[in-house]
């Protein structure tokens, strides 16, 4: 068996039978790491293949002993560095928490651990997930395993990069404006931003609290499926999380597959006209798959620019209030306390700790939220807000998915987004839409365009995950893109 | 965007930028107040009630129980903070 493009629904039949493949499997894939990392660099911290190994020695032995199956048995999963992980180091890719262990295990990273997954190492991001690329980080750039010129996007880009380079079989991200979705599709995978409050928050790094949520990240529909049943769930600890009962997602998406039901699905007009012309093509001819079973109809998208607007106005103002914790004393940067008074040692430590866009989106956040602007640019956003939910909800009563590409370019070289800021931001015009409202979407492998890859996106009704993984599963099917990984 | 602007953020934030910050900052202001004055161009927003919480439901308040308690020397901080006899060490914050 090839252990490291084998999907986790076979590896989980595989070590169900013999669990102590676990370990074969594991260094199989330290072996892989060892190998394409250098080129790569998904990770920030990769825990030694021997604590690992002595990690899954016991958990065999506690498999052996007793009937409960784990769901996730001796899986590795690779982790966003902006999710607590006690113990091991969790830096949200900043000097600032370069030295940072955490005390607690955020709720995701409890479930993990409870249902048989190893934990590998944490993943590069944009510092505080403020990027699209993965550059913002205050260590290294990821590079994209399809083309090492390139960027994997961002903020999740490590997470994405370790799952196309065969460095991990399934990865956690999180998605505020797009983190999730935009890193998937840059590397052929598959990346869910569930709905706001379905996925706890509790030891999630907050950088805009309303609009972050945490998702997987895996390279194929079922596995996508499998992870976000462990991690799904109402948590007192978080409490936006929503208490509503909650399906089997991996069922429901096959019962729903083998139903095959005919849906009503939504052709985003704008979104489509403001990407390149190669990401545009291949999107129509996926969505020509889809519609050849579908009934579909294209739409008008209100308000597309005016979202991302509204997105940046919303997360840098909470990114401002956020970030305010950071003040060096109960954890992160030390400088020299002796004779100095409080807002000069704050200030210090802002200054040295942050990188330079998480500065910026701080004084704008500050500036957002001052006398004079908060009721010019933040309430309006949140009026913004409320009126493009209600235009959604519009769509949503009609449609039962809304589809587009999930970026409207193809993965930038390195350097290139990054010095243009505002175009930066504007790549983000096809993916805010979905943080800003709350509702699910996936990216979906489709195709390459000279070897770069291209995703699409689909945004569902709240809660309706389902129907996402079930519109996945069908493209899945009919574009056999599923389980690649990069040559490297 | 002037200089001024910048200063004005910077107390504002307490934070501080280098110069070559600055420059970059300056340039760049200016594109993102005019992406941020487009949603003054939505009209009629006035009617429509600010959104806080995307689900519209108030937060869930939980008993003030303790669930795990905190020893006394305060270890959980021990691998994060400064700990003089249990106490985190910080700068002044009253000061002549």
């Amino acid at each position: 068996m090839n252990f490291i493009a084998a999907p986790m629904y076979k590896l989980l039949d595989e070590f169900n039978t013999n669990p102590d493949l676990v370990v074969d499997y594991l260094s199989k894939l330290y072996d892989r790491i060892a190998k394409v990392e250098e080129k790569v660099k998904a990770f920030i911290t990769l825990r030694p293949f021997n604590d690992v190994l002595n990690e899954v020695e016991s958990l065999i032995r506690i498999r052996k002993s007793s009937r409960n199956s784990m769901a996730l048995f001796g899986i590795a999963v690779a982790i966003k560095d902006n999710i607590s992980t006690k113990g091991l180091r969790t830096t949200c890719a900043s000097r600032i928490l370069e030295n940072y262990i955490p005390p607690y295990d955020a709720t995701v990273i409890a479930k993990l651990k409870s249902e048989g997954a190893i934990i590998i190492g944490k993943t590069n991001m944009d510092e505080f997930a403020m990027g699209s690329t993965t550059e913002t980080s205050a260590f290294f750039a990821t590079r994209n395993p399809w083309d090492l010129t390139r960027s994997p996007g961002g903020s999740s880009g490590g997470s994405a990069a370790a799952l196309a380079a065969g460095e991990a079989t399934v990865a956690l991200g999180s998605d505020t404006g797009g983190s999730i979705r935009n890193p998937a599709a840059f590397t052929a995978i598959f990346g869910l931003k569930p709905t706001y409050g379905l996925v706890s928050r509790y030891g999630l790094i907050a950088y805009a609290s309303s609009l972050d949520q945490i998702g997987p990240m895996a390279r194929n529909t079922d596995d996508l499926a499998l992870l976000l049943n462990v991690i799904a769930g109402y948590d007192p600890k978080d409490s936006t999380s929503i208490n509503i009962p909650l399906p089997n997602f991996y069922k429901a998406m096959y019962d729903t597959y083998y139903r095959e039901p005919r849906l009503k699905i939504a052709i985003a007009r704008e979104l489509f006209e403001y990407s390149e012309d190669p990401v545009k093509n291949m999107s129509y001819k996926s969505v020509d798959v889809l519609c050849s079973y579908h009934e579909c109809r294209e739409i008008s998208i209100p308000y597309a620019k005016h979202s991302v607007a509204a997105y940046y106005i919303i997360s840098m103002a909470e990114a401002g209030s956020n970030l305010a914790r950071y003040d060096g004393v109960r954890y992160g940067l030390k400088v020299n306390f002796d004779n100095r008074n409080w807002v000069e040692v704050y200030k210090e430590v802002r200054t040295r700790g942050f990188g330079y866009e998480v500065k910026k989106r701080i004084a704008l956040g500050a500036y957002i939220l001052s006398t004079g602007y908060w009721d010019m640019y933040y309430l309006k956003a949140l009026r913004f807000r409320r009126m493009l939910k209600e235009e959604f909800n519009k769509i949503f009563k009609e449609f039962d998915a809304i589809v587009s590409p999930t970026m409207p370019i193809l993965p930038p070289k390195l350097g290139e987004l990054i010095a243009d800021p505002i175009k930066m931001y504007y790549s983000d015009v096809n993916t805010v839409i979905a943080n800003l409202i709350g509702a699910p979407a996936i990216s979906i492998p489709i195709g390459f365009v000279n070897g770069l890859p291209v995703g699409l996106q689909v945004m569902v009704r709240h809660f309706n995950e389902v129907t996402a993984l079930y519109i996945s599963k069908f493209l899945e099917d009919k574009l056999k893109l599923r389980d690649l990984i990069a040559l490297v | 965007m002037s200089k001024d602007i910048i200063e004005y953020l910077e107390r504002l934030a307490l934070i501080s930028f280098t110069r070559e910050e600055r420059e970059k900052l300056i340039k760049e202001l200016n594109k993102i107040i005019e992406m941020f004055n487009l949603i003054n161009s939505v009209e009629g927003l006035d009617k429509w009630e600010p959104l806080y919480h995307v689900h519209d439901i108030p937060l869930t308040l939980r008993e003030d129980d303790v669930v795990e308690g905190i020893d006394s020397e305060r270890s959980i901080l021990k691998d994060n903070a400064i700990l003089v006899e249990g106490y985190v060490k910080a700068p002044k914050t009253v000061t002549e």
